[in-house]
């Protein structure tokens, strides 16, 4: 009996120890807006505004710079910065918020800020930047803004817009007597097939040597950043603009895809899957890369001249450039809201962008034609920028990557079709085939 | 012992004889009783807050669709049946586990068994090759993945550059639907020789001497030593072995999130990894819980058997 009892109480106590917890849970989203009455007093007090960033130690040290300066301008405000792997962000960020221990301001990206925007936990600043001219909110880029606006409402301010590049190694075209990408873009005759021909040219297995690979440094499984914008090109598309059905299984999606599998096994001019040969070992003459690369590649590259060009042209001559959105987002359950207000407006205000300029391309035209880019650095040259950065920012020249609420599942489950090609255990065909049963459920 | 029990006995007297006495023991007892639990208290609370505590929330998550930043449902046994019948990867997860486990047990034993008998000789040197086998037990499992990941490499790999020496192109290891799953075998075979090798030389050790020059007396072959004389007297290790073996390898996940990520395709997914994969990568906590039950069930029931079958093969328990 007695042990009964013990057990009886074990067993209440665990299960009020659960309850507590899930009680504590549904209060987190309707904790009720505080911000605003705070205001008054927000110069006064000191604050330490907590914020979450992805990307590596060099991220985290300019970050942490500029906080620096911004504290000389707002003494009381210290700024906190955590760095957070980019594979683990999302979910460290959601387990954060979930434990109520969620930065006052977090960056996002494209990919992430719809479930956050979805689950409300993030904060509008619509008005906050809007209304004030010192912000100037027209110099930004405002496709920047898309992936995070619902309405009127606007859950954060980009402060980066990096189009998809392609990084190149000069000196290998300069070998095999190669006009390089930048030299065929300017004679107006960058296209698939010149791409592949370079590719051949240079490609040398028995040595390591791979003419392109799509693959970036987000590796085999980030599959968007590999194959998006060579779908594109093609005219094809992964799912509707109004995300209820993937639309990959069509005969241009069938193209860019054959194209990406005959690069790899038939031809031989790509890196087989799972293979991670970098561009800074300089056997690889063409990488896709986001633009952020560079700063990798600036500092690892001595042995060989590089340079950056645009993606080449498919049949679709205007087919916009992937490119990767990221900006600042405060949290809805945030304490500090005003003060991680003052540091999102810096990030993305002039000055703030002016000094992360060596690391994103920032998403302020006036920073843009500014020439931050290129000065004080001998690669990549100013007409490189021009072509394969600045150019595609143009309005209509460029365009993120798909998502949707259910991206997770979506993104797991094409990984694990796509692996069939890359095993070579199913054909282009099937492999849509399979795409097209397996994922329109999930996009419900 | 022996003089434990003898005090006992003593006392035991002197309580009979004064009732003082054993009123005053009493007493001592029941402060003991308080020591004994202010003792196990630090583990007692620690288990219940990080481990009993969990196990509990588990089970009531896996009756509902918690995806960590939305509101949560109760939905029954919908997970549950979710699981059985309309997800094609948790049968590939479950086969995928037995696969893994089926291949992995026996192979173990029986490197190890093999291993313990050829380093039980006393010869020069061997302690170099006990320490040889033993170190990978103590290396991270982390670490030892990623440096097996490079040597599997498709293009730089070391194997595949030797192959490359004798003109042959090696397969892509860890990209191949068939060839994965071996690959992870075959690492988490080298990894985990070592602390098998150690309880059966202890227990290859313990076989008293007598017998083995009995059976010699009587001619027996080296094989029939073995077979009728060693090997039923270690069977008690053999059984330990099998069972911490079998639970290790239903649960195995480090190595295959480092190597494969799970795939190519699914080929690699297995319950740890499928569950980490659906409640960290798909937030879909519920349902991933549902699956750790299922997974604790399956074990507790492979354990159980194991359990009840052993009278007829494990001999010489204590």
């Amino acid at each position: 009996m007695k042990k009964i009892m013990s057990t009886a109480l074990l067993v209440s106590l665990t299960m009020a120890l659960i309850v507590g917890c899930s009680g504590a849970k549904t209060s987190v989203t309707q904790q009720p807006d505080s911000g605003g009455k705070k205001e008054a007093q927000a110069a006064k007090k000191d604050v330490t505004v907590k914020l979450t960033i992805w990307g590596n130690e060099n991220y985290k040290k300019q970050v942490e710079d500029a906080a620096k300066d911004f504290n000389v301008k707002y003494p009381n405000i210290k700024v906190d910065v955590m760095l957070i792997p980019i594979t683990d962000y999302p979910q460290k960020l959601s387990i954060m918020i979930a434990s109520k221990t969620a930065p006052d301001l977090a960056w996002m990206n494209y990919r992430i800020a719809p479930q956050f925007i979805e689950a409300n936990q993030l904060a509008d600043v619509a008005a906050d930047l809007k209304k004030d001219p010192e912000y100037n909110f027209a110099d930004q880029s405002q496709a920047g803004f898309v992936p995070l606006t619902r309405g009127d409402k606007i859950y954060g301010a980009p402060f980066l817009n990096m189009p998809k590049v392609l990084f190149f190694n000069k000196t290998l075209f300069k070998e095999k007597g190669l006009k390089n990408p930048l030299e065929l873009y300017k004679e107006g005759n960058w296209t698939y097939e010149e791409f592949l021909k370079a590719a051949k040219a240079i490609s040398d297995p028995s040595k390591g040597i791979y003419g392109a690979n799509l693959v970036t440094a987000n590796g085999w499984k980030a599959w968007p950043d590999t194959l998006i914008d060579t779908i594109w090109a093609y005219g094809g598309d992964f799912i509707s603009a109004d995300g209820k059905k993937l639309v990959m299984n069509t005969p241009e999606g069938e193209k860019a895809l054959q194209l990406f599998s005959d690069m790899m096994f038939k031809d031989q001019i790509h890196p087989k899957p799972g293979d991670q040969t970098t561009f800074e070992s300089g056997k690889i003459g063409m990488n896709r890369h986001n633009y952020g690369y560079v700063d990798v590649i600036r500092k690892n590259v001595t042995n060989f001249e590089w340079d950056v060009a645009p993606m080449p042209k498919g049949p679709v001559k205007d087919a916009p450039v992937a490119d990767g959105l990221a900006g600042y987002s405060i949290l809805q359950d945030s304490k500090h809201k005003e003060e991680a207000l003052l540091f999102l407006k810096y990030m993305t205000g002039n000055e703030g962008m002016k000094k992360m300029a060596s690391l994103f391309v920032p998403n302020r035209m006036s920073v843009l034609e500014s020439g931050a880019l290129t000065d004080g650095f001998n690669a990549p040259s100013k007409e490189g920028i021009k072509a394969a950065v600045i150019g595609p920012l143009s309005p209509g020249g460029s365009k993120t990557a798909p998502s949707h609420n259910n991206w997770q599942q979506i993104d797991v489950k094409t990984q694990t079709i796509l692996d069939m090609l890359y095993t070579k255990s199913a054909s282009v065909k099937d492999v849509l085939n399979k795409m097209e049963t397996e994922i329109n459920p999930l996009l419900k | 012992m022996e003089r434990v029990t003898q005090y006992e006995n003593s006392l035991t007297v002197q309580v009979m004889t004064s009732k003082g006495i054993a009123k005053r023991k009493s007493k001592l007892t029941q402060r003991e009783k308080w020591y004994g639990f202010l003792f196990i208290s630090p583990m007692v609370i620690g288990y219940v807050l990080f481990l009993l505590g969990p196990i509990i929330a588990a089970l009531t998550m896996s009756f509902t669709n918690w995806s960590l930043i939305k509101e949560r449902e109760f939905i029954g046994f919908a997970n549950y049946k979710r699981a059985f019948f309309e997800d094609p990867v948790f049968w590939d997860t479950v086969w995928n586990s037995f696969y893994f486990t089926i291949v992995f047990v026996p192979l173990n034993i029986i490197v190890t068994l093999g291993l313990a008998l050829l380093l039980k000789e006393k010869i020069r040197g061997i302690n170099f090759f006990r320490t040889a086998i033993f170190t990978p037990v103590v290396t991270s499992v982390v670490v030892w993945a990623v440096v097996w990941k490079y040597i599997f490499q498709t293009d730089n790999g070391l194997i595949n550059s030797i192959l490359k020496l004798f003109g042959i192109t090696g397969p892509a290891w860890l990209y191949d639907l068939s060839l994965a799953m071996p690959v992870i075998i075959f690492v988490t075979l080298l990894k985990g020789l070592g602390i098998n090798m150690v309880i059966f030389l202890a227990a290859l050790n313990e076989v008293p001497q007598m017998y083995y020059e009995a059976a010699q007396i009587d001619g027996a072959s080296r094989w029939k030593v073995f077979r009728n004389v060693t090997l039923p007297l270690i069977t008690p290790s053999v059984f330990l072995v099998v069972i911490i073996t079998m639970i290790g390898s239903l649960k195995v996940f480090g190595q295959i999130y480092v190597l494969t990520g799970g795939g190519p395709g699914t080929s690699t997914y297995v319950f740890v990894y499928y569950i980490y994969s659906l409640a960290f990568k798909e937030y879909e906590f519920g349902y991933a819980s549902a699956i750790a039950y299922i997974m604790f069930i399956i074990i507790l029931i492979l354990t159980m058997i194991q359990w009840n079958v052993r009278r007829k093969w494990v001999h010489h328990e204590q």
